[in-house]
C-alpha cells in the first residue's frame, strides 16, 4: 500500500476512542499499526515527513526488523490512544537511535498516557535493546516537559540546537519565535577510540565529556592539520524544508571541505532556511581544521554527541557546529537542570561571539504574551 | 499504620522535585500550586504505586490535589 492510499484509508476508518478508559502501555503489536497511523493523522494531518507511521505494512516491518521500536498506550478496549518510539533517524551510526515521537490522542491528553509510554520505554527498552549502543533526544525548550521526562534515565544534555523548529510547529501553545531544542544523549555500549578535540571549541567539549564514562584517547585537534589533497570530503546533506533546517553529516573531512561548506551555506540561504548544522567527526585529526573553517564561516559551537558516527567515517563522536542563516526571533529557552543551563549558556555565548567577530546572524529573544505557556504532551 | 501527608512529603524529592520546593510543600495545599508540575504529578503517583504496592486509577489520581488527599487514597487502597 502506498502512502496516499494508506492515509485515505486511515481517514476513512478513523474512529475516535471512547474517553475515560483505563490506559496501559506496552510494546507494539502488528494489530496496533492502524491505530498508530490514526494518531499521526490526528496530530500531523498528512504532513509527517516519514511514511512508516501511515503505512501499516511499513510500520510492522520496521518494528520487526528493529529499525523502530514503537511503544503504544492502549485503552481498556484495545484502542491505541498514544505512542512513542525508539528509532533510527539522522545519525550515520545505525546503532544510535532517537527517542521521542510521543503522541497522545486529544481525548487522552489529561491522563497519564504520555508518562506511561515513557515509563514503559525507560524500563523495558533503555539499555536493553540488542542493536542500540546509544540514544539521543531533542527536547524543546519553550517548556520543560520533555526535559523533565529525560531526567533520571541517563540522558545528558550536551548541545543546544538554536532556533531548530518554526513556531508554527507548536501552534496552539501560544509560543512566539523559533523553538530551540536541547540535545541529550545516553550511552549504553562504548569502545576505545580516538577523540580529537577541536582547538577552537576545546573548552566546551572538555566540559561535556565527563557526563558519560567514555573510553577515549583524548588528543588535541589542531587547526593546522589540513587534510591531504587526495582525501575526499564525505558530507551527507539532509534538508528539512518544513523546519527550514539543513543538516550536514561530515563523515570524512577531506580536501575542498571549505568549498563544500561555502556551497552548502549558500544553497541553504537560497532555500530560505534559517539554520544549518554540521556534525564533524572527532576521530579525524583534521577535526580541528574543519572546526576552524566553520568558525571562520560564522558558525558557532552547538554541542558534542558521543557515538553520532559510530563506526561510520571518522567517528565515533561528533561536534555539532551551527550557523544561523538570517536573524531569527527565539522563543524562550527554559532549562530544568544545571547542566542544561550550562550548555545553553556556552552555546549562546559562542553565537554572540560569531556575530561580533564575523557579522554572522544571531537569534534574539521574542517577547511572549503574558499568559503562562501550556505544557504539551507531544515530545 | 496509616500514611500521612507529612510522610508523603519526604517522597517528593525522589521524583526529582527540587529540595527547596519539596521542603516548602504544605500537605493540605494543592501540589500544582506549590511548584509541582504535570511531569512530577504522574511520577509521584508511580512512586506511590511502587512503594505501597497498589494501583492508582488515572482518573481518580487526577482528582487528588494535596498530599493529604494522596495519603487518604493510599490508606483507602491499602485497606
Amino acid at each position: 500500500m502506498d502512502r496516499k492510499t494508506a492515509i485515505a484509508a486511515l481517514i476513512k476508518n478513523a474512529k475516535d476512542p471512547v474517553p475515560g478508559q483505563k490506559v496501559t502501555a506496552g510494546a507494539f503489536r502488528p494489530e496496533d499499526a492502524p491505530g498508530v497511523g490514526r494518531l499521526f493523522v490526528q496530530v500531523y494531518g498528512e504532513d509527517y515527513p516519514v511514511d512508516d507511521p501511515y503505512v501499516p505494512e511499513l510500520l510492522i516491518e520496521a518494528n520487526k526488523s528493529g529499525r523502530i521500536y514503537t511503544v503504544v498506550a492502549r485503552a481498556a478496549d484495545g484502542t491505541v490512544v498514544g505512542q512513542g518510539g525508539v528509532y533510527q533517524s539522522s545519525p550515520p551510526n545505525r546503532r544510535m537511535y532517537e527517542y521521542g515521537q510521543i503522541l497522545v490522542d486529544k481525548a487522552y491528553r489529561n491522563t497519564f498516557a504520555a508518562f506511561r509510554i515513557h515509563k514503559y520505554a525507560s524500563e523495558n527498552m533503555f539499555g536493553k535493546l540488542p542493536n542500540v549502543d546509544a540514544m539521543f533526544g531533542e527536547a524543546v525548550c519553550h517548556h520543560l516537559v520533555t526535559q523533565k521526562m529525560s531526567r533520571g534515565v541517563d540522558f545528558f544534555e550536551c548541545g543546544l540546537e538554536v532556533g531548530l523548529m518554526p513556531e508554527e510547529a507548536y501552534a496552539g501553545e501560544g509560543v512566539s519565535g523559533r523553538v530551540s531544542c536541547l540535545l541529550h544523549v545516553r550511552v549504553d555500549h562504548d569502545r576505545q577510540a580516538d577523540l580529537f578535540v577541536p582547538e577552537c571549541w576545546g573548552g566546551q567539549v572538555r566540559r561535556l565529556l565527563p557526563f558519560w564514562p567514555l573510553k577515549r584517547n583524548v588528543k588535541q585537534g589542531g587547526s593546522g592539520h589540513v587534510p591531504a589533497a587526495d582525501e575526499a570530503t564525505d558530507m551527507a546533506v539532509q534538508q528539512f524544508g518544513f523546519a527550514g533546517v539543513t543538516r550536514c553529516n561530515v563523515a570524512e573531512v577531506g580536501a575542498q571541505f571549505a568549498e563544500r561548506v561555502a556551497q552548502e551555506i549558500r544553497e541553504s540561504e537560497e532555500l530560505g532556511h534559517s539554520l544549518i548544522q554540521f556534525y564533524l567527526p572527532c576521530g579525524s585529526p583534521s577535526c580541528g581544521y574543519a572546526a576552524e573553517v566553520l568558525r571562520q564561516a560564522g558558525c558557532f559551537f552547538g554541542g558534542f554527541s558521543p557515538l553520532w558516527f559510530g563506526s561510520a567515517g571518522q567517528g565515533p563522536d561528533a561536534v555539532l557546529v551551527q550557523r544561523l542563516l538570517r536573524p531569527v526571533g527565539l522563543a524562550p529557552i527554559k532549562t530544568q537542570s544545571d547542566a542544561g543551563a550550562m550548555v545553553v549558556r556556552m552555546v549562546l555565548e559562542d553565537m554572540e561571539r560569531a556575530g561580533r567577530e564575523f557579522g554572522a546572524p544571531v537569534g534574539v529573544p521574542v517577547p511572549q504574551a503574558a499568559a503562562e505557556q501550556p505544557e504539551s504532551t507531544q515530545g | 499504620m496509616d500514611v500521612t501527608g507529612v510522610d508523603l512529603k519526604a517522597l517528593l524529592e525522589e521524583v526529582g522535585v527540587k529540595p527547596e520546593v519539596a521542603r516548602a510543600v504544605d500537605p493540605s495545599g494543592p501540589l500544582l500550586r506549590q511548584g509541582l508540575d504535570s511531569v512530577d504529578f504522574p511520577s509521584f503517583c508511580a512512586l506511590l504505586e511502587e512503594r505501597y504496592g497498589l494501583r492508582l486509577d488515572d482518573e481518580a489520581a487526577l482528582k487528588l490535589r494535596t498530599l493529604n488527599d494522596f495519603a487518604a487514597a493510599v490508606n483507602g487502597l491499602k485497606g
